[in-house]
């Protein structure tokens, strides 16, 4: 395990991107949401101030403020002003299509991307939520469009909307609105849908594949998921051109980690295992010195198929699958699909 | 400011660089953010 120092030791803390879930209220129940069932708390705004103004000091460049629904916390615009006066690129994600009703429209259009979800074309029921839902989401993204704003979308893709993919990609096109895709993976409320949601390891290298075609050809930006490497051969390259142990991937406790609304900080939305909680302690002293993180950033800690596979410098596997389906944070990521190539 | 991957300058490599490091320019081409 890396050893514990201090910042002092080091020019830059490697930290780039800060995940601010500032409330648990949300607009919406979202079947699949990683989070689950939570308390509707919210992030005191103290805390999120002196948190922003640590990630100035420790050279973070991109803030995303998300929740819950992030614009249900009291206090969203001035966090969000802050972020903007403190000069990070900021990323909101939002469902909420009721803050164009009054005067918001000037402050969005200052925010770099605004993250939208959508789950089908407008009017196609998508199991996940329903046909309304991406209706109006379509809309409030053609609202934020044509109100300057920069939205782009997420789409977690399962068995049930695959079949939309293309009818969604020509839709948002001619919005200019890009999308990327995810992939549904049994977490928070997901893990109680039903199995035939779910992929198979041939299907999700089929859709891996696919999703890298219709990124080289402009129709979609590329996907958020570590395994791009196994069919994406700049990041082929990129790890054979590799100097450092670690180039890429997986950057939980690397390059980000999340703040979650009772203070609790953690490696990622999606390893919700806290190493610490900023109403004890300084985001600056759990960056540098939270074990779990310092496990995080020696990949010679990988074990099984991740310990050994070549693309381990610009991948690392997904710590949280591995966390969420063997408690060991080091174990072999269970979606990689390497195996079935 | 906007952080772009065209606006990525390679960085200056500096010795005291923490053993976790990866450039702005990895990061923002291979990183793997939240959903």
């Amino acid at each position: 395990m890396t050893e514990l120092k201090n910042r002092e030791d080091y020019s830059r803390s490697g930290l780039y991107s800060v995940i601010f879930e500032i409330t648990y209220k949300c607009n919406q129940n979202c079947a699949h949401c990683y989070l689950g069932d939570r308390e509707p708390i919210e992030l005191d705004t103290k805390i999120i101030f002196n948190a922003l103004n640590e990630c100035k000091a420790l050279g973070v460049k991109s803030i995303v403020i998300t929740g819950g629904e992030p614009t249900l916390h009291k206090n969203w615009r001035d966090i969000v002003k802050y972020a903007l006066e403190n000069n990070f690129s900021l990323q909101l994600e939002t469902t909420n299509t009721e803050i164009l009703k009054g005067k918001d429209i000037n402050l969005l259009r200052k925010i770099d991307e605004i993250h939208l979800s959508i789950d089908a074309p407008p009017g196609r029921d998508s199991v996940i939520r329903t046909p309304e839902y991406n209706n109006n989401i379509f809309e409030f993204a053609k609202k934020l469009k044509s109100g300057g704003c920069n939205p782009f979308f997420f789409c977690t893709l399962h068995k049930r909307n695959l079949q939309f993919v293309d009818e969604l990609v020509d839709g948002l096109k001619r919005v200019e609105v890009p999308i990327r895709f995810n992939i549904l993976t049994p977490e928070g409320r997901a893990s109680r849908l039903k199995n035939d949601l779910f992929f198979s390891k041939q299907e999700i290298k089929d859709i891996f594949v696919r999703l890298y075609e219709e990124y080289r050809k402009g129709r979609i930006m590329r996907t958020r998921l570590i395994y791009q490497c196994l069919v994406d051969p700049q990041f082929q390259e990129a790890c054979r051109n590799s100097e450092r142990p670690i180039s890429g991937g997986c950057i939980a406790g690397i390059a980000s980690c999340d703040i979650t609304p009772n203070g609790d900080v953690i490696p990622c939305p999606h390893l919700r295992l806290p190493v610490g909680n900023l109403h004890k302690e300084t985001l600056t002293d759990i960056w540098f010195n939270a074990p779990t993180f310092n496990l995080l950033r020696d990949r010679s800690n990988l074990k099984g198929k991740c310990g050994i596979c070549e693309y381990r410098p610009v991948c690392g596997g997904c710590r949280g699958a591995a966390y969420r389906t063997t408690g060991d944070i080091s174990e072999s990521d269970p979606i990689c699909f390497k195996e079935v190539l | 400011m906007v952080f772009k991957y065209e606006d990525i300058k390679l960085d200056k490599m500096e010795e005291n660089l923490p053993s976790w490091y990866i450039s702005e320019k990895d990061f923002a081409i291979l990183g793997c953010v939240a959903n």
